[in-house]
């Protein structure tokens, strides 16, 4: 039932509402004035510069997206504490995050999406070399920087304008794996290469296809596997019948780790080159402990580098307990690259930081935080210096053993 | 079945449809649009599968084997050959469709479940066997479809409205298509089909054939979807073409959606997608997770409540609403006429 | 080139063995209860993040952790067919399959959210040994698991054959009304049914933790094998279903062996498209629904 609106009493002057509304009065002018006096008083803090960071922090490669994601952060931190972008008033940068969830499809929207509903400057992502060759095709769509550790050399190719790469490629990875392996074995080694049919595996096998019989190398078994198994028994099997005195294998985490593990057991005890993938990080050691000792890999960066990555190493050992491994160091130095270039664009426009990257040129820094400590970008965005290292597990301990003049500890002979 | 249900006035169908021709030039938010495109798309596919897995009642989940052989025959043609996708669009969905025939005749030979499980089997062996085609199509590493600018002709659009129109014209097509079958002598025989298949064919219709037909329908549209879809995203490797969450989603809105109807995958995909990428943009990079047990808890829901699907709940919500008094025939003349006596 | 062979056929034998174990499960489910379980993997997956949970932070062997895993997986599908399985019965096929199919999604999203995508993996002191016979090198823990899971298997034939509601569960997979006018109560039978087939599937969780890592998505490797292996074995045959899940592993092992080690799931396939193409019915014959 509808109650029946009164009619409003007129409006009386009451020595209450007069009260009230000069008090009301007061406290607004009151807080207007605090307000703009602070405003005036203290200057506008320099609006950050925003940066994105794409990464796969669910899914299959959800562990180490994670990983890269507390990395990214850790360099944003730093970049800011040591005062920011000075050349836009001590900007701050503000990293702005996405996961792809280890799904193309996924990654396409996300790019598209980050990019096209913030303010950026650059971007850094995404791990998985599937994942980054969408990020770079939305990226250079979109006219925006890109920086990746990704290895496909696919990311140097078609004419791209906006992608870098400062770290190595899959070509040069397998150069450094056929040459570490000459250095370990006696005689012409034999080796069987099993790779996951993933873009990663295959990229990375095919720079070892072809580059073989020039480094003196015989490939007695070349042979892609699905990801995934549930067991590795045939697939070492397989090894074993080839008669390799060493083997390499292209994989991410759980196969690593079961083709470690299956070798062992079934007494097929030739050395193993881990690649990167799976093989470089902590968890790996983790979860198959001391039969790790003495595998060696090859990485585009590691926390026994430099000074410069020690301390990067340290800082982040001091909030995760981990060491860093490759792909968080190098995303690192990437986000200090985004820095310098902002520093010399003085602008936060993603054109004038994407020139200011292709001129880019540090030997020092963390920007340069690189194996050989030096950065320079070729025309397809391929650093000119950039090369990997070859790593070794030694007692519990990732380290550099390759090449010589880098190498942090003694190259094991297992 | 919902095919007594009245649709709304056609009014309000040409209001929508200038509403959603329209929009592109009013809203010019790229992720805004990218949802009406993907919207558009998957219910696309959902209508496409409707024809077999909602009317027919074969619950296929290995869609995204045709998805993926239309996507690939148009990038093979695209870049090898230099075709353009409009005329590889028309080629993959042809290869898709005849790729129908093979598989069907071998997966039909099972009934419900089974059969579902043989087209997962059939979508992974041609996701696996183009893993394995290195040379001829690129393998695990995959392509990216060169860059053109902004070029029409190779179905290539720096703006996003040029996709958000072939996307629906594509939806229009394929409801226009179930409207078509729904009404024709077809539709009835699918129902029957989907309904009892042996009592279908005791009835005399002719069941491998209607399946066939159908499934070859179905089949020619998805792979439309296939090459639109590489378009779009400028990206295909065997894990996107062939991806099994493409099947589930076809099958996914039209079971939330309302099986068997018109309108029901367009509902389910109204529902589902906006979710799903608005779940991803405020959840993502939070827990990893949490989007797909919200799409699992809505799907558990929808099932144990309304199996046929939502879009009865909405024509009834809407029967309520707008209907202010009940029509139709006074409630007298369906009694039982009095006085009839049964037997003996 | 012998020992070639014999290797690839008893590494097959032996994971074959895990895949018999859950593909029985699916195989009971699908002939007592008449739907196909999707989620049959994530309760593989359940059971090896118990027998994970136990090992590492009580020190529990994995294999002796099947008294808490079983257990607790048989009163989960005890609980699972009164709750929701119940509801869905007889209204057709897309229900019911896309309610197995959203737990299975649901299930591992959740083991996601709790657990994260990380792998765990648990080291037992057999984990690396292997037995010598010859050439041959025969992995202890996946020994211990083939004799278990073969164990389980013909403890279930021997229930389903010798005990009252073992027989009540064949009757009422073979007639349904039949057994109900016979005085069985489905809604028991259903429930007993998906408790055992839910149990095996935690027991070949548990028995595969000292040799497969652990993450939430690891289901989905097993439930492929298992529903090929189901068809060929004859839906709802539970000793086809044994056979059909050795024979699933013998073929993926010799297809690694001699196709190419990425070519392991399309022989199953083609073992599929075979058995669709010649005998559709399954290697026992019978009725196809």
């Amino acid at each position: 039932m509808e109650k029946p609106k009164g009619k409003t009493s007129p409006r009386r002057y009451t020595r209450r509402g007069f009260l009230t509304t000069v008090a009301r009065g007061t406290v607004a002018t009151g807080v207007l004035t605090a307000y703009g006096v602070t405003a005036f008083k203290a200057k506008a803090a320099p609006a950050a510069v925003n940066i994105g960071g794409l990464y796969p922090v669910t899914g299959s490669f959800g562990q180490i997206g994670q990983a890269c994601v507390n990395a990214a952060k850790l360099a944003v931190q730093m970049v800011n504490s040591a005062g920011g972008i000075k050349s836009l008033g001590g900007a701050p940068l503000n990293l702005i995050l996405s996961d792809v969830q280890s799904d193309t499809t996924v990654t396409r929207t996300e790019t598209e999406r980050l990019i096209t509903s913030n303010k950026l400057s650059a971007i850094h992502g995404s791990f998985a070399s599937a994942l980054t060759l969408i990020t770079s095709e939305v990226a250079e769509r979109l006219k925006m920087p890109l920086l990746t550790g990704s290895s496909s050399d696919l990311l140097n190719q078609g004419g791209r304008k906006y992608t870098f790469t400062p770290f190595a490629r899959a070509s040069q990875f397998a150069q450094a794996q056929l040459r570490m392996a000459k250095l370990i074995a006696s005689g012409k080694p034999k080796v069987a290469v099993v790779f996951e049919n993933t873009a990663f595996g295959t990229s990375s096998s095919k720079g070892l296809q072809d580059q073989a019989p020039a480094a003196g190398v015989e490939i007695v078994m070349f042979e892609p596997y699905s990801a995934g198994f549930a067991d590795a028994s045939p697939l070492i099997n397989k090894v074993r019948a080839s008669g390799a005195s060493m083997l390499f294998a292209v994989s991410y985490l759980t196969d690593l780790v079961l083709i470690v593990r299956t070798m062992k057991q079934m007494g097929v005890n030739i050395p193993i080159n881990g690649g990167s993938g799976g093989f470089i990080i902590p968890d790996f050691y983790k979860n198959v402990g001391k039969d790790a000792e003495g595998l060696v890999g090859v990485a585009h960066w590691n926390h026994d580098m430099n000074a410069d990555a020690k301390t990067v190493d340290a800082a982040y050992q001091k909030q995760y307990g981990d060491f860093i491994f490759e792909s968080q160091g190098s995303l690192v130095a990437q986000t200090f690259m985004i820095a310098d270039a902002l520093e010399r664009a003085a602008s936060p426009d993603p054109q004038k930081v994407r020139d200011a990257l292709a001129s880019l040129d540090v030997s020092k820094g963390y920007a340069a935080m690189a194996p050989g400590g030096k950065v320079k970008f070729d025309q397809n965005g391929k650093n000119v210096y950039g090369h990997p290292l070859g790593v070794q597990w030694q007692k519990g301990n990732l380290v550099t053993v390759f090449p010589k003049g880098e190498a942090r500890a003694e190259l094991i002979k297992v | 079945m919902k095919r007594g249900v009245r649709p709304p006035r056609p009014l309000g169908y040409a209001a929508a449809a200038l509403v959603l021709i329209l929009l592109p030039r009013v809203v010019s938010n790229a992720f805004a649009i990218d949802i009406f495109v993907r919207v558009f798309l998957f219910a696309f596919i959902g209508v496409a599968w409707n024809l077999l897995g909602g009317y027919a009642k074969q619950l296929s989940l290995g869609h995204a084997a045709y998805f993926g052989l239309g996507a690939y025959t148009s990038t093979i043609l695209l870049i090898r050959f230099g075709v353009s996708p409009w005329i590889g669009i028309m080629a993959g969905a042809v290869v898709a469709m005849l790729a129908s025939l093979p598989i069907g005749t071998l997966c039909f030979r099972l009934r419900g479940p089974y059969f579902a499980i043989a087209t997962i089997g059939t979508a992974q062996a041609l996701m696996l066997l183009f893993l394995k085609f290195r040379n001829f199509a690129w393998g695990a590493e995959g392509i990216t479809i060169p860059y053109h600018g902004n070029a029409p002709l190779m179905m290539q659009f720096d703006a996003k409205a040029g996709y958000y129109y072939i996307a629906l014209t594509m939806l229009a097509i394929g409801l226009a298509i179930t409207y078509w079958v729904e009404r024709s002598w077809m539709g009835y025989y699918l129902v029957a089909v989907g309904e009892d298949q042996d009592a279908a064919e005791a009835v005399g219709v002719n069941v491998p054939r209607i399946k066939r037909d159908i499934y070859l329908i179905s089949a020619f549209l998805t792979g439309l979807a296939g090459t639109f879809y590489v378009q779009y995203i400028y990206f295909i490797d065997p894990n996107t073409a062939f991806n099994f969450n493409v099947s589930v989603e076809a099958a996914l809105v039209s079971i939330v959606g309302g099986v068997g109807t018109l309108w029901g995958p367009v509902v389910g995909t109204v529902l589902l997608e906006p979710t799903s990428a608005l779940a991803q943009s405020w959840l993502g990079g939070a827990h990893g997770g949490v989007q797909l047990t919200l799409y699992a808890v809505i799907l558990i829901v929808v099932i144990m409540w309304r199996p046929t699907g939502l879009l009865g709940v909405l024509t009834g919500a809407y029967e309520r609403i707008v209907r202010a008094a009940p029509s139709g025939v006074p409630a007298t003349a369906t009694a039982e006429p009095k006085g009839a006596p049964l037997d003996g | 080139m012998t020992s070639v062979v014999a290797q690839a056929v008893v590494n097959g034998l032996l994971i074959g063995g895990i895949y018999a174990l859950v593909s029985i499960g699916v195989t009971l489910i699908f002939g007592v209860v008449k739907i196909v379980n999707f989620a049959q993997g994530e309760f593989v997956m359940i059971g090896m993040y118990i027998s994970w949970w136990l090992a590492s932070h009580c020190g529990l062997d994995p294999v002796a952790s099947l008294v808490v895993s079983m257990p607790a997986l048989f009163v989960a599908g005890v609980l699972l067919q009164r709750f929701l399985i119940r509801r869905v019965l007889g209204l057709g096929d897309m229900p019911q399959i896309f309610l197995t199919f959203a737990l299975s999604l649901l299930l591992m999203n959740l083991a996601l959210l709790l657990f994260t995508a990380n792998y765990r993996t648990v080291q037992t002191s057999y984990t690396l040994s292997a037995i010598h016979i010859g050439p041959l090198y025969i992995g202890v823990a996946k020994l211990i698991a083939f004799a278990l899971a073969m164990l389980l298997s013909g403890a279930l034939a021997v229930f389903l054959r010798a005990t009252d509601l073992g027989k009540a569960m064949r009757a009422s997979a073979q007639k349904r009304e039949v057994a109900m006018l016979m005085g069985v109560n489905p809604d028991h039978v259903f429930g007993v049914a998906m408790g055992l087939a839910l149990a095996l599937a935690g027991a070949a969780g548990s028995l595969i933790v000292p040799f497969y890592p652990v993450y939430p998505g690891v289901g989905q490797v097993f439930v492929l094998m298992a529903f090929v292996a189901v068809v060929l074995g004859t839906l709802g045959n539970v000793t086809g279903a044994l056979i059909a899940g050795l024979m699933m592993g013998l073929a993926e092992s010799l297809g690694i062996q001699f196709v190419g080690a990425d070519s392991g799931l399309i022989v199953v396939f083609a073992m599929l498209l075979l058995t669709l193409a010649v005998k559709p019915s399954g290697l026992f014959g019978g009725r196809v629904r």
